[in-house]
């Protein structure tokens, strides 16, 4: 029982340097050195302790400075032990890449839980909270962690989930649903301008997690921000798969999903052809969407539907999917089939738990350190409310995710995937592409988004954004914003390091950028179109009923 | 005014990053030089800002270029202007 190849991987370790005792036994000593040196000269800062000045008078270190010094010399061994194990699993003799990236990896899943601040005793700040507070403090955060256990939170929230309402205050730009089938309502937004561009934008949202990212408190919502410089916008709200949905497929997305949601959005704007852009798996659905409808059947009539379409952190080739492969292994897959086969649907949980050990350092162990050693309240973030909202999958379609493209990287072999009845191949794709990577992704790796260009025959703008997968990709333009990206064209590059050295690091959001991109390719702007159609009519407000669905 | 502020970010760095151990943190510190200092990270600090002072912080300044200088004195300047 090793779903994720952890043990094989230690193995791997131990069979590195088994040949080679000596020089294994000589890092073990340097390492023993290293926190003798360092139990030595933090020896010497504990008051008391350590010499004492001509005059001074000595004294007997008190109780929270014997602390503060413990804690600050456990924190010191801890990074010496850290910084050992990483140099011992890099320097593995014979270790192969991948293998050597899982195991340093797990290790630091480790070391973060082992960090001195995790623990009450080694953290400083939480037992001067305790003897503040006379221990409520740790009363309240104990209190909380048996709320959260007990309500199925065992890594405890992240977020005030009382401080926003869906509607209310986040996902709040007007609008109306004007499509609903039995996986996704279509919101069309209200204009905030006089004359809007004729082509409009057609968001195809990630199905794993909720679609108001684009929408969250007003200055941060991308939805506004294009609302306001005259683009009409459409929006995927999908249904948060009940086991009744286990047998809906990633065709289902694909044609029921996202082409129904492009073929609505252009009936309701007089049938014009849409911007459709995709975020994450919503990227790689429209992809293949776009294969797909490159390959109509000879004698189809039908005008094609799509003018351009841009990408954000997606990835369509996955030979180097990042840290989240480590979850992606032959034997993960069946062990969660198995548990899908009970279920019909890829729980929240296990989805929540991959997302937050990929940044285990912020999103498991400060949380857990400030909700459960300081008892203060979880923070009133929109993002991390939004990031607390998580929805399932169904098992038909993550099965086949998980198969298909993690683990035989599919999506890039030509007419190697059949999809809605035809083979799929990326190279006969020819509509401008816009994509988006960001620098510090974990889930999408830039370098990985990068390799789309060469993949199509589209004319393609890259463009790197400094930041994550989210904070990256939600980046309203401001005043006082010191992020950055890199934009050029990148048709057929093959070498994102080499397309990066040629462009100039600009400041702000790449959010205008696009703006531009897009204006440029809807013609003159004119009456706004009417809010759905006859055949289309408004059928609730926005923000709709599938996003409240737990 | 900003000796105040200055000291209360002080504080909340430690607080929310122990692992920022014996980094000095001075005017000069650069957020980037908190250990494992990311976007998520970022949203700590906005949050605990947002607690601590009447202000709105937004998440495209605290980059990692950003030095706490620089913060206090944005601080100082947002709390006397409004």
């Amino acid at each position: 029982m090793d779903p994720f190849d952890i043990f094989s991987a230690l193995k791997d370790v131990e069979q590195c340097w088994r040949d080679r005792p000596l020089e294994l036994a000589g890092r073990q000593a340097d390492l023993a050195l290293q926190l003798q040196e360092a139990t030595l000269e933090e020896m010497g800062n504990l008051t008391g302790f350590g010499k004492t000045q001509a005059g001074e008078e000595t004294r007997k270190p008190d109780f929270l400075e014997a602390l503060k010094w413990a804690g600050q010399l456990a924190r010191r061994h801890h990074a010496i032990c850290q910084s050992w194990i990483r140099d011992l699993i890099v320097q593995s003799p014979g270790l192969e890449g991948r293998q050597r990236e899982r195991m340093l990896f797990w290790t630091r899943q480790l070391l973060n839980g082992l960090s001195p601040s995790n623990y009450f005793w080694t953290n400083f700040a939480a037992v001067k909270r305790f003897m503040d507070t006379n221990g409520e403090s740790l009363a309240r955060g104990l209190r909380s962690f048996a709320e959260d256990l007990l309500e199925g939170h065992p890594l405890m929230r992240m977020a005030d989930t009382r401080a926003f309402r869906v509607g209310r205050e986040i996902a709040t730009t007007h609008g109306a649903v004007v499509f609903r089938n039995d996986l996704m309502e279509l919101i069309q937004y209200e204009p905030a301008t006089e004359a809007t561009y004729p082509v409009p934008v057609v968001f195809i949202q990630p199905w794993i997690n909720k679609f108001y990212i684009f929408d969250l408190t007003p200055p941060a919502s991308f939805v506004r921000y294009l609302r306001d410089r005259g683009f009409t916008v459409f929006m995927i709200s999908w249904k948060n798969p009940d086991p009744s949905m286990r047998n809906v497929t990633f065709d289902d997305y694909m044609l029921r999903g996202a082409l129904q949601a492009i073929r609505v959005a252009s009936a309701v704007c007089r049938g014009a052809p849409v911007h459709a852009a995709g975020y994450c798996i919503g990227g790689t659905a429209l992809t293949t969407l776009m294969a797909w409808l490159n390959r109509e059947p000879p004698g189809t009539a039908r005008p094609f539907p799509v003018a351009d379409w841009s990408l954000f952190s997606t990835l369509v080739d996955f030979s180097e999917p990042g840290d989240i492969g480590f979850f992606v292994t032959q034997k993960s897959v069946e062990w969660l089939e198995a548990e899908m086969a009970l279920r019909g649907v890829l729980s929240e949980k296990w989805i929540e738990l991959a997302f937050r050990l990929l940044g285990s350092d912020s999103l498991i162990w400060r949380n857990f350190t400030n909700s459960l050693l300081y008892g203060l309240p979880p923070p009133r973030s929109d993002l991390l409310f939004w990031n607390s909202d998580s929805t399932r999958l169904p098992a038909a379609m993550a099965s086949f995710f998980l198969r298909e493209f993690y683990l035989k990287n599919r999506l890039v072999g030509r007419d190697a995937l059949h999809l809605g009845g035809r083979p799929i191949d990326l190279g006969r794709i020819t509509q401008p592409l816009y994509a988006v990577g960001t620098q510090l992704d974990h889930i999408c790796p830039w370098r990985s988004t990068f390799m789309v260009c060469d993949k199509v025959r589209s004319p393609v703008r890259y463009v790197l954004s400094s930041e994550g997968h989210i904070t990256g990709i939600v980046n309203p333009p401001s005043e006082t914003s010191r992020r950055k990206f890199w934009a050029g064209e990148a048709r057929g590059e093959t070498d994102s390091e080499r397309w990066l050295s040629r462009q100039e690091e600009r400041r702000g959001s790449w959010w205008d950028d696009w703006a531009g991109w897009l204006s440029a390719r809807s013609a003159s702007p004119g009456a706004p179109p009417a809010l759905g159609s006859p055949r289309y009519p408004p059928l609730e407000r926005a923000p709709g009923t599938y996003v409240m669905e737990a | 005014m900003n000796e105040t502020i200055l000291a209360t970010v002080q504080s909340g760095i430690v607080e929310l990053f122990p692992d920022v151990g014996k980094v000095p943190i001075t005017p000069r510190m650069r957020l980037g030089d908190i250990p494992d200092y990311d976007s998520m990270a970022a949203v700590n600090l906005q949050v605990f800002l947002e607690e601590r002072f009447p202000l709105k912080v937004s998440l495209d300044m605290l980059t990692e270029e950003m030095t706490l200088g620089e913060l206090v004195e944005y601080i100082g300047r947002y709390v006397k202007n409004n």
